[in-house]
């Protein structure tokens, strides 16, 4: 992932989206190692993740992948082993490789389709809900 | 003049957006109580159905969960009041992570209404978890379901609170 790419989605449901991404990810990488970015957490699968508060999930295709990430660093024999998510005010970032993989490409635009779902964008006034 | 609750499932409810289920209810103070009925009888057939396996639903459990992943105690107290215990059980299972395998509805105007769900585990090994209703009230749990493609494949994948504005109390 040397000279990675950003891609910006903007949400207001900061929280819902990351939770979603992981949902996704591990749909994607079954054996998926979840890491948290700024404090090293690791988390076994999804159902182990506190989402309060937290704003950067590193997510490893598998253990094997996650253990050559910490040996070898950013090095090219492992693209498309790891996306970057990452919260900023308004918006998930999913840091990928500069030229993903149609695998990475297509999980992007699931999850960019995903949130853009009314479920995530619509505000519904109480009286109508 | 306000109060503020020492009650820590009240407490939950209104930091959750949810306090109009205490507010609008009459009489107000049997809101608590059969809400708690609610939780007590989910809590009670997630036990019947799983067991040793089965989260707790108690409001101390979501109590606790709601320091840990508050979204995910939104969505489901956002079905609290419409859906049966059955259909809770199910909206937590997803919360916890089970995928929606399969999901079938059979409609037909004004005479019947059966909805079939099955839950399975991404970490593969348990036998798939089978949720049914013909009460068209559970309905509800569907328009929380996340939609996704992935590979240009259809998902249902997790579950979401809709996002609720408005006055939490009677004008």
């Amino acid at each position: 992932m040397i000279g990675g790419r950003d891609i910006i989605i903007p949400t207001t449901r900061e929280t819902e989206a990351l939770d979603l991404a992981v949902r996704a990810i591990q749909n994607l990488w079954p054996h998926v190692v979840l890491e948290d970015g700024v404090s090293g957490e690791v988390f076994a699968h999804y159902r182990a993740v506190n989402f309060k508060g937290r704003r950067e999930i590193l997510a490893f295709r598998d253990q094997e992948a996650a253990a050559q990430w910490d040996a070898l660093g950013a090095d090219p024999s492992l693209d498309g082993t790891l996306v970057h998510f990452l919260l900023s005010d308004g918006a998930l970032t999913l840091a990928v490789d500069a030229f993903p993989g149609p695998e990475i490409l297509s999980f992007v635009e699931g999850v960019k389709r995903s949130l853009q779902q009314d479920i995530f964008r619509t505000t519904i006034t109480r009286e109508a809900a | 003049m306000s109060t503020i609750s020492a009650d820590p499932f009240e407490k939950l409810l209104r930091d959750a957006g949810q306090g109009y289920l205490i507010d609008w209810y009459a009489p107000k103070n049997a809101a608590l109580p059969g809400l708690r009925r609610l939780l007590d009888a989910a809590d009670r057939r997630a036990g019947e159905r799983l067991g040793d396996n089965a989260p707790r639903l108690t409001p101390e459990h979501l109590v606790a969960e709601f320091q840990r992943n508050p979204q995910k105690v939104q969505a489901f107290l956002q079905v609290l009041t419409p859906v049966s215990p059955d259909m809770l059980v199910m909206a937590w299972r997803i919360l916890q992570g089970m995928r929606v395998q399969t999901l079938r509805v059979d409609y037909l105007y004004s005479s019947h209404f059966r909805l079939h769900i099955e839950l399975s585990s991404p970490y593969g090994g348990d036998e798939p978890e089978v949720y049914e209703s013909e009460n068209i009230d559970d309905a509800a749990v569907l328009r929380h379901l996340g939609i996704m493609k992935m590979d240009n494949r259809p998902v249902f994948d997790g579950f979401y609170a809709l996002n609720l504005e408005g006055p939490t109390k009677p004008e």
